[in-house]
C-alpha cells in the first residue's frame, strides 16, 4: 500500500480517539454550565420553587414530589456560608462541582440540629471557623448546591416554603470577618432599584433583591428569590382596563377575574386604574395587584404577582412597588 | 498523484471520517459501558456509581446527559426502565399497570416521564405516585394504571409521545437495597389485558 494512505487510516484513527475521549470528558463540563445557566437566580443567591409540573424544564427528570431550592456557587474568590433550616420530612443538600460530580450529600438526619451552618470553600482556602460550620471543601470554583425537599402532602407545602425562605447564603472572606455582601433583604423601602424604559418613557421602582430577568410578552419582569412575587410591566391592547389585565395575564396563565376597579393618581398625578386579580398561573391560584394607565389605544400594565400558597398576597406592599410607576 | 492533492485528500479524510467516528462513538462506547456496569432487576436498571465522583469518564458522561445532577447512592437509588417485566417496549399507545408491594425505603416515588425525561403535561398535574399517595388493595399491593384514557383507582396519564420511562427513586434505602440491588423485590411493568 501506498505510504501516504498509511499515514492517512493512522492519523485517521488517532484523530477518531481525540475526539472521542474530547467529547465524552468535555460534555459533563457542558452540561453542567448550560444547566447551571437554567436557574434564574445569580451566583451565590438562594433561589427556590415549588414541586415542578410539565411546563417546568430546568433539568430532565424532575421530580414532581419535591420542592427544590439551589443556589449557583462561585468561591474563586471568597468562601459561602449558607445557614439552613430543616423540615420534620425528608431533606437533604447536595453538592455539585463543574463537572456534574456530586461530592458532599447530607440529609435532615445526618445533620445535628434543625438549623445548620455550612461553609463552601475552594481547596486552596485557608479557613477559620469558629462558629464550627461544616466546612465542605469544592474541587472546582463553581458549582450548583441543590436542596431537596419531600412533599408528603400539599398541606405542608407553605410550612416548607417557610422553611426554605429562612435559609440564608453570605459570601465572605475565607479568613474570617465580615461578609462580603449584606445576606438578608434589606427593610423594605429602603434598598430599591430602578428600571427606566427610554422608549416608553416611564420608570418603575423594585426591591433590590429581585432579579431582572427576560420574560416574552414584557417591557420589563423582576422577580423575587422565592421566585415569587414578580413584577411585569407590558403593554397591551384591551378596550378597557379589565380587557388589557386579561389580555396581560392570559399569556401565563388562565381563569383570569379582575376584581373592583378604583381610580388611583401615582406620585407624578398620573391617574391610573388598580385592581386586584385572581387567576390561574401554571396550575397553582395566582392573586395579582395590578395598575393600568391607558395610553393612546393601548394600555401600560403593571402586574405584582405572588401564588398565595408559597407566599402570602400583601396588597400594601405589591400596591407600594405597582404605584412607583412613573412618566418622565 | 502530485503531493499538494495526496495532502489535501488525506487532512480531509482525517477530519471528516476521524471525527465523525469519534463523536459518533463517544455515545454508543458509553452507553456499551454504562449498560455493562448497570444492575438490572427484571425491567429496572440502576447504576450505583452514578452521580459519585467514583463515577468513571464514561458514566458521567452518559449520566450528564440523562441525570444530571442525580444523587449519590448512599442517599437514593434511581432504578429506570423504558421496558415491561416480559421486555417490551413501554408506549404510549398502550395501557399498562404496575403493580408491587411496598419498599424497604424511607421513601420511594414512581414518576411517568416522555422519551426526553419531561413531564406529561395533563389537567390533573398527575405525574407520580409515592408511598404517601399510592392507595393499597386489601391484599397489601398497589396498582398503577398507565393510560391516555383515566381509569379508577391509581391512574396516570401518558401523554403523545411515543416511548416513554418510569423512574423509581428510592430515598435512604434499607440494607436489602445494598446487599442485593439486582434481586430486592421491585415493581412490576405489565401491559394491560386487552390492549
Amino acid at each position: 500500500m501506498k505510504k501516504w494512505i498509511i499515514w492517512t487510516i493512522v492519523a485517521t484513527i488517532l484523530f477518531a480517539v481525540v475526539v472521542h475521549l474530547a467529547t465524552v470528558i468535555i460534555t459533563p463540563y457542558i452540561v453542567m454550565n448550560e444547566a447551571m445557566s437554567r436557574f434564574p437566580t445569580a451566583p451565590n443567591q438562594l433561589g427556590s420553587a415549588p414541586p415542578p409540573k410539565a411546563a417546568s424544564k430546568t433539568i430532565p427528570l424532575p421530580s414532581p414530589d419535591i420542592a427544590y431550592s439551589w443556589c449557583k456557587y462561585d468561591v474563586s474568590e471568597n468562601a459561602l456560608r449558607l445557614r439552613l433550616a430543616i423540615p420534620d420530612s425528608y431533606w437533604s443538600i447536595s453538592f455539585n462541582r463543574d463537572n456534574t460530580d456530586n461530592y458532599y450529600t447530607m440529609n435532615d438526619r445526618q445533620a445535628s440540629s434543625k438549623n445548620v451552618e455550612m461553609l463552601l470553600v475552594n481547596k486552596n482556602m485557608k479557613v477559620q471557623n469558629p462558629s464550627n460550620a461544616i466546612v465542605v471543601t469544592s474541587p472546582s470554583d463553581r458549582g450548583l448546591i441543590l436542596i431537596r425537599m419531600i412533599v408528603p402532602s400539599p398541606d405542608k407545602m407553605p410550612e416548607l416554603v417557610k422553611i426554605a425562605s429562612q435559609a440564608t447564603a453570605t459570601v465572605e472572606p475565607p479568613g474570617g470577618g465580615k461578609p462580603v455582601e449584606k445576606p438578608a433583604p434589606t427593610p423594605e423601602g429602603t434598598a430599591m432599584a430602578e428600571y427606566t424604559s427610554a422608549e416608553y418613557g416611564f420608570s418603575i421602582k423594585y426591591p433590590r433583591e429581585w432579579q431582572q430577568v427576560t420574560y416574552p410578552g414584557t417591557i420589563f419582569y423582576a422577580r423575587g428569590t422565592a421566585p415569587i412575587p414578580t413584577l411585569s410591566v407590558a403593554i397591551v391592547e384591551g378596550a378597557t382596563f379589565a380587557d388589557a389585565v386579561t389580555a396581560q395575564l392570559s399569556k401565563s396563565g388562565t381563569d383570569i377575574k379582575v376584581g373592583p376597579e378604583k381610580e388611583v393618581t401615582l406620585k407624578d398625578g398620573t391617574k391610573a386604574t388598580a385592581a386586584k386579580a385572581d387567576w390561574t398561573v401554571r396550575g397553582y391560584p395566582g392573586e395579582s395587584y395590578v395598575v393600568g394607565v391607558k395610553k393612546d389605544d393601548k394600555w401600560l400594565v403593571v402586574t405584582v404577582t405572588t401564588i398565595s400558597m408559597f407566599l402570602p398576597y400583601d396588597e400594601a406592599k405589591f400596591s407600594e412597588i405597582a404605584h412607583t410607576l412613573q412618566f418622565k | 498523484m502530485k503531493t499538494w492533492v495526496k495532502v489535501i485528500t488525506s487532512v480531509l479524510i482525517v477530519i471528516a471520517v476521524g471525527g465523525g467516528l469519534g463523536y459518533g462513538s463517544s455515545y454508543k462506547i458509553g452507553r456499551a459501558i454504562y449498560d455493562a456496569e448497570a444492575v438490572h432487576n427484571g425491567p429496572w436498571t440502576t447504576n450505583l456509581i452514578q452521580g459519585s465522583t467514583a463515577q468513571d469518564i464514561y458514566t458521567r458522561y452518559v449520566i450528564s446527559i440523562w441525570a444530571v445532577m442525580a444523587l449519590p447512592r448512599q442517599e437514593t437509588l434511581y432504578y429506570g426502565t423504558y421496558r415491561t417485566d416480559s421486555g417490551e417496549q413501554l408506549l404510549t399507545e398502550y395501557d399498562y399497570v404496575i403493580e408491587g408491594k411496598n419498599l424497604d425505603t424511607r421513601w420511594w416515588s414512581i414518576t411517568v416521564y416522555d422519551d426526553e425525561g419531561w413531564l406529561f403535561p395533563n389537567e390533573l398535574n398527575r405525574y407520580s405516585y409515592n408511598v404517601d399517595t399510592v392507595k393499597f388493595d386489601t391484599d397489601g399491593k398497589y396498582r398503577i394504571h398507565l393510560s391516555r384514557t383515566p381509569k379508577e383507582g391509581n391512574w396516570l396519564p401518558l401523554g403523545n409521545s411515543t416511548t416513554f420511562q418510569l423512574l423509581l427513586r428510592c430515598y435512604n434505602p434499607g440494607p436489602i437495597f445494598y446487599e442485593k440491588p439486582g434481586e430486592v423485590e421491585l415493581p412490576h411493568v405489565m401491559k394491560e389485558a386487552g390492549k
